[in-house]
Formats: structure tokens, C-alpha cells, sequence
């Protein structure tokens, strides 16, 4: 399990081995996607060969968000577990470094959005991913037609002022009659 | 991990459900584990030989799944591998070495929810 991503593209996992759970720093070139999971290398004190999901449906991402509700009850937003996103993180990586052939299921947040000060602000680079992708896939499915601005201000009370085409993320999204590409 | 009993004409607790439940719809952040073992004869070599693992947790989305050889290193096969890892198991599989040989390796799993 990937613990946490470094702006070098280095990362530190956990070996899920029970017996052996030891930590590890491995860089991009050290992994290699195939076959629907990233090989990362064998743990230097197991052996064990630890293999991360990336083949991820979009059923299946919208299987695993967690609703934030405020202490009313109220929704204020949807979010994407980082255990998950650290995977799609890593894979988009590989992806852009022409290592992996196949694109991740879901599109990295717009760079005029990582580089928002307010989202520069935030204490964990994940969340704004864990949001972003959550708000895509809920998107996709139609559950949010509005632009990922307001739902980020619904979540934080914080504005976000982005060109209004870059605030919803470019998949196809679901009809009645299959998909359209908006 | 060994599960608790419930004797009769005691109490039957949450607990004691969400136990068997925890085993069959692992929650975020638990594990399954088990074992695998593979074996084949080769004709050629390079030839695969996987099997699909089936974890008892159902419903749960994996992060990430972790093998080993503990049972019996490669022999005649290469390093094994896994793919296709979803909500109801995951494949693994491996590569012979040579040619006319039975080639087999085997371990232990743990998927990471």
C-alpha cells in the first residue's frame, strides 16, 4: 500500500505482508505497469512481490466513495479513499512517462487546478485528487451536473476561481442510451 | 484469525455477527490472506500456467495484493505474477523456464482492502 507520493515521483509503501510490513522509498523507474496492476519491487526483507490495483472500473470507484456529511446529517461532498488515489496517482505517472500503455480510467485534475494557491494550501497533496476524482466519477454518473468549483465550495467554503470549461473533468459521461463524450 | 464461538443460552453480541461479516466483506483497510500453489508440465518454454484465487471476502473493493514463494520457490518457473484483481479474487500466474520440465512454485497472499 502506497503511503505517500513524493514531488520527485519517488514513493513510500507498505509491504501488506502480515508477517513483514516493512517500509520502502522506490522511485518511478522501478515499477512497471502490466496487465492491469503495477508490479512494485520485491520487499528487500520478505521477498514478497506486492502488485497494486489500477485496472479500476468506474462501478467500482463508485462503489468505494465516502460521502462527507456535516454534523446535521447534511451531504457536503463526496471523496475518494486515499489508499485508492495513491494507486491512480501512481498510475497516471507511469502513464505520462510513456511507461504504461493504458491511460488510468479517470483524468488527473487540470494543472490550472494543482496549482490554485488555495489547493497549493492544503496540508495532504492527496486530498485534492481524492476529491476531484470522486467529483468525476460522480459526475459521470450523473449524480453532480454542476462544475467542480461549487462543489468544492459546498465541501470548504472556499472559492476556487477556474475557466469554466476545466471545471468538470473530460470523460464520457452516462445516457440512457449509452454514453456521450461532453 | 481465529473467530469467537457463541455457547448456548449466551448472549449474542454484535460483535460476534461482525465478525463473519468482516471475514466476507473485508472492511477498508483489512486484509484476506491464503495461499495459492501452481504446477504444470512445459512443452516450450515461456509457457503459463495461472489459477484464480478466490479470497471468502466479497463486495470489497482490493487495493493491492502481496505474494510470496514460502511454500516452494520457482522451480523450473519464473517469478510469479498477479493480475485481474477485483472484488472476488484475483489471478496468478507463472512462466516456465524451460521446455519437458514440470515447473511449480507456490505461497502465501494477503490482498490489502
Amino acid at each position: 500500500m502506497i503511503h505517500e507520493i513524493y514531488n520527485d515521483g519517488s514513493f513510500r509503501w507498505e509491504c501488506v505482508n502480515e508477517e513483514c510490513r516493512e517500509i520502502h522509498v522506490s522511485t518511478l523507474s522501478t515499477i512497471k505497469q502490466t496487465r492491469g496492476v503495477i508490479a512494485l519491487p520485491p520487499c528487500e526483507i520478505c521477498e514478497s512481490a506486492t502488485f497494486l490495483k489500477v485496472d479500476y472500473s468506474l462501478k467500482e470507484l463508485f462503489k468505494v466513495i465516502e460521502t462527507v456529511m456535516d454534523t446535521t446529517g447534511t451531504i457536503r461532498g463526496y471523496a475518494l479513499p486515499f489508499r485508492h488515489v495513491r494507486n491512480l496517482r501512481l498510475h497516471a505517472m507511469l502513464y505520462a512517462t510513456g511507461e504504461s500503455s493504458t491511460a488510468p480510467v479517470l483524468p488527473n485534475p487540470p494543472d490550472l487546478l494543482l496549482e490554485h494557491p488555495v489547493v497549493r494550501q492544503l496540508p495532504n497533496p492527496d486530498l485534492i485528487y481524492s476529491l476531484w476524482f470522486a467529483y468525476a466519477v460522480m459526475w459521470q454518473r450523473k449524480a453532480i451536473s454542476h462544475p467542480f468549483t461549487e462543489a468544492f465550495y459546498d465541501l470548504t467554503h472556499i472559492s476556487l476561481v477556474l475557466p469554466e470549461g476545466i471545471a468538470v473533468p473530460q470523460i464520457e459521461r452516462e445516457t440512457t442510451h449509452g454514453t456521450s463524450i461532453h | 484469525m481465529a473467530l469467537n464461538t457463541v455457547t448456548t443460552g449466551n448472549t449474542v453480541l454484535a460483535s460476534d455477527i461482525n465478525q463473519l461479516v468482516n471475514q466476507l466483506q473485508t472492511p477498508s483497510g483489512g486484509t484476506s490472506t491464503g495461499s495459492y500453489y501452481l504446477d504444470s508440465w512445459s512443452n516450450a518454454a515461456n509457457l503459463e500456467v495461472g489459477t484464480w484465487v478466490n479470497p471468502l471476502s466479497r463486495v470489497s473493493v482490493p487495493v493491492s495484493v502481496s505474494i510470496d514463494t514460502s511454500i516452494s520457490s520457482p522451480v523450473s518457473a519464473n517469478a510469479p505474477s498477479t493480475n485481474l484483481l477485483s472484488a472476488t479474487g484475483f489471478h496468478v500466474y507463472t512462466t516456465s523456464s524451460g521446455s519437458a520440465i514440470k515447473f511449480y512454485c507456490g505461497g502465501n497472499y494477503t490482498i490489502q482492502y
